[in-house]
């Protein structure tokens, strides 16, 4: 894995870290607010349900003071209306801040009733009359709530008991029920006491016992009210707001978002500066490397840093890496050098060996051809004197006379190819058409040709362009190779004799590869083949063909100097001769001459 | 038929002198004077005067273009001409150079005693 990907898991692993440990701290932080908050809820009910006590006190006040009354007891016994009106009216109502109170015979019939509400209240019973024995069964006091056309009405009720009765033992006397209503002033009052918003639904809406929001800061409770049956009637509903936690959420949110963006700003810093620190140096040195160009950390020298001592380094490789590549260059050189120089010694040696045995032949055949031409002359001379001292009848005189001049040529001839090989002669270069030259040295072949019944086939390119040699010397050339090829065909076979012109595809050396390189690639060059179906050359002596004195003719034959000869020739002309030969198949000598420029 | 030329050979080679001498007589147009001492081959000249010489170049005792220049430098013998008779040079060559090199006339060894009258007789024609 790249550092750099390394790097990034690294910096990504911490911001996740990081991440994780705040999401941990706000959640803690969240439900310590909300511990907090459920605490403020339980005060709240508490608080809600004390100030509802309160509210409710003065009724019960009430009720419990006109229950243990004498005066009470008087009148529901006499039904005497005078200390009802007199007590019991709008004052009172007013003055216990009640809206109704009903007074029942013991035989839970209506005696009295007042409301200030504006209409009828003996209309408008607080209970059906089988209710009161459940009511007022085991305790005194009772406490319900009832739906009134002007709304849900709060009724504290009580059985009647004269005064010495304290305790309420006796049978009630009568009973007594005061109503408040709940109206809108009632809810604003208690509203204002418990700081929440009140209001009364339908026992049907569902609502939990408490609901808690605290990214709102909201508690929702409801209270249910319960008729006189005891079975729920109305439900309340408190709704508070709690500004303080909201804003403690809030802020918690806002932190949390701010430390998110913090995160990512921190993590858009990391990557910036890894890049800026590690990835574009490592870049540079990884490009310099590939390149090999110190263009790339140039700049990380002026850093003071890590970089500048690599790149220091670097610079330091490079220098000694083209010390290094100089030095193997020199010594590649050098050995190249010394290659050549040992090719050249050994072929100057090959040709200083072939050097002296030229010295040697040639100080041979200087002296021979003095010491044998001589006499030579003197045996010409005598023959010739003989010729003419014989008379025509005498046949065999005259044809061994003929013998000993033949033989006398026979003799100057080797002595001029020992002149020929060993003399430096100079050439008289002229630029001639190589085809005219071989239809003269086949002319002075012919006789031998037609001895031993040879076709000569000749493809040779007429407008061939014209090479700069000397004429004699190339005759003599293809004569002997002429004369070879003759010599190596038994009987009955084919001379083929090509000529062309062609531009060389590479550098071409001289004979076996000895010399320097004749001709340079691409270079236009004259060639000649000639080819024969004689008896070949065996691979052995295909190296030695051309050394002097090298035969494979019998004893008297030859001298051996043909082909040392050519090639003495084309070496003079500066061209290039070659033998290829196969056993049994025949033999091809090819020689390429530079054009005439 | 006129007068014979003399012809005067300058050779260490005996026997060559004595066949060449039997042949040219023979055609029966030369009379012959052989010295075989390069030395003396001067002397010869002055003495016999003859129309032609047939000089040897290499002799033991002296080289034949010495002999050449002796006879150059003298005013009776400067003018008869001189045929080199050479073992070094190749008879084909002396034919493809006309017979001369570097202005003299050059036979090659070993000739046949036809080819030689026949430069002799080119030789004395010219002169």
């Amino acid at each position: 894995m790249k550092i750099q990907t390394k790097l990034f898991f690294l910096v990504f692993l911490i911001l996740a870290i990081f991440t994780v440990s705040l999401i941990l701290y706000i959640s803690i932080e969240g439900n310590r607010a909300v511990a907090f908050f459920l605490d403020e809820v339980q005060d709240k009910e508490l608080i809600f349900d004390k100030n509802l006590e309160l509210k409710g006190k003065a009724l019960e006040t009430l009720v419990y003071d006109y229950t243990y009354s004498d005066d009470m007891v008087n009148f529901i016994a006499t039904e005497n209306k005078t200390w009802a009106e007199q007590t019991i009216n709008a004052h009172l109502l007013f003055k216990s801040n009640t809206n109704a109170i009903w007074i029942y015979k013991p035989d839970f019939s209506p005696l009295y009733s007042i409301n200030n509400l504006g209409y009828n209240a003996s209309e408008e019973k607080p209970l059906p009359r089988g209710a009161f024995n459940t009511l007022f069964m085991q305790k005194r006091l009772c406490h319900f709530f009832i739906d009134t056309p002007k709304g849900l009405m709060e009724i504290r009720g009580a059985t009647v008991h004269p005064t010495s009765d304290a305790e309420g033992k006796t049978p009630p006397q009568g009973y007594f029920f005061a109503g408040r209503l709940w109206d809108k002033d009632y809810f604003r009052q208690l509203s204002e006491l418990t700081k929440s918003v009140i209001s009364i639904v339908s026992i049907t809406e569902e609502l939990p016992s408490v609901n808690v929001q605290p990214e709102y800061g909201i508690i929702t409770f409801s209270k249910i009210l319960n008729g006189w049956d005891n079975r729920p009637l109305r439900r309340l509903k408190v709704w508070s707001e709690y500004p303080n936690i909201k804003h403690f959420m809030r802020i918690s949110r806002e932190i949390f978002f701010m430390l998110c963006i913090f995160s990512a700003l921190i993590l858009l810093l990391l990557l910036i500066f890894v890049t800026r620190w590690i990835t574009i140096p490592l870049r540079l040195i990884s490009d310099t490397l590939k390149t090999q160009d110190l263009i790339y950390i140039n700049s990380m020298q002026k850093d003071k840093n890590e970089y500048d001592e690599i790149s220091m380094l670097i610079h330091k490789f490079f220098k000694q890496k083209a010390v290094l590549v100089q030095e193997i260059a020199e010594r590649k050189k050098a050995e190249e050098e010394l290659r050549a120089a040992y090719i050249k010694l050994k072929e100057t040696k090959e040709e200083l060996i072939q050097a002296e045995k030229m010295q040697a032949v040639g100080m041979l055949a200087s002296g021979v051809a003095h010491e044998v031409k001589n006499p030579l002359g003197i045996i010409i001379q005598g023959a010739n004197y003989l010729e003419k001292k014989i008379s025509p009848e005498q046949e065999d005189i005259f044809k061994t006379v003929g013998m000993i001049k033949e033989s006398v040529e026979r003799a100057d001839n080797i002595i001029h190819s020992l002149l020929d090989f060993s003399r430096v002669t100079n050439l008289n270069l002229q630029p001639q058409d190589i085809n005219s030259i071989l239809e003269n040295s086949l002319i002075l072949v012919k006789q031998n040709l037609e001895a031993k019944q040879i076709e000569v086939v000749k493809e040779t390119k007429q407008d061939i362009p014209k090479v700069l040699v000397d004429r004699n010397k190339m005759e003599q050339v293809f004569i002997n190779i002429l004369l070879n090829a003759i010599q190596s065909i038994p009987q009955k076979g084919k001379i083929i004799i090509r000529s062309y012109d062609t531009q060389l595809g590479e550098v071409k050396n001289g004979a076996h590869g000895i010399g320097d390189n004749r001709f340079k690639s691409g270079e236009k060059v004259v060639v000649v083949e000639i080819e024969d179906t004689g008896i070949g050359i065996p691979e052995e002596n295909i190296g030695k063909i051309f050394d002097p004195f090298f035969t494979t003719k019998r004893l008297g034959e030859g001298l051996g100097l043909g082909l040392s000869i050519c090639r003495n020739i084309i070496d003079m002309h500066g061209g290039i001769i070659e033998v290829e030969s196969q056993v049994a198949k025949g033999s091809k000598v090819t020689i390429t001459l530079g054009i005439a420029a | 038929m006129g007068e014979k030329k003399k012809i005067l050979i300058i050779d260490d080679e005996e026997n060559f002198t004595k066949l060449v001498k039997m042949n040219l007589e023979a055609a029966g147009k030369y009379e012959v004077i052989i010295e075989n001492k390069g030395m003396l081959g001067f002397t010869a000249a002055k003495q016999f005067k003859p129309d032609l010489i047939l000089l040897d170049i290499l002799m033991p005792d002296m080289e034949g273009s010495e002999v050449a220049s002796q006879l150059n430098e003298d005013i009776e013998t400067k003018n008869i001409p001189i045929v080199f008779l050479t073992a070094i040079v190749k008879e084909k060559e002396v034919q493809e150079s006309g017979g001369v090199i570097a202005g003299h006339h050059f036979v090659a060894k070993p000739i046949s005693a036809d080819r030689l009258i026949e430069v002799i007789e080119r030789m004395l024609i010219s002169y």
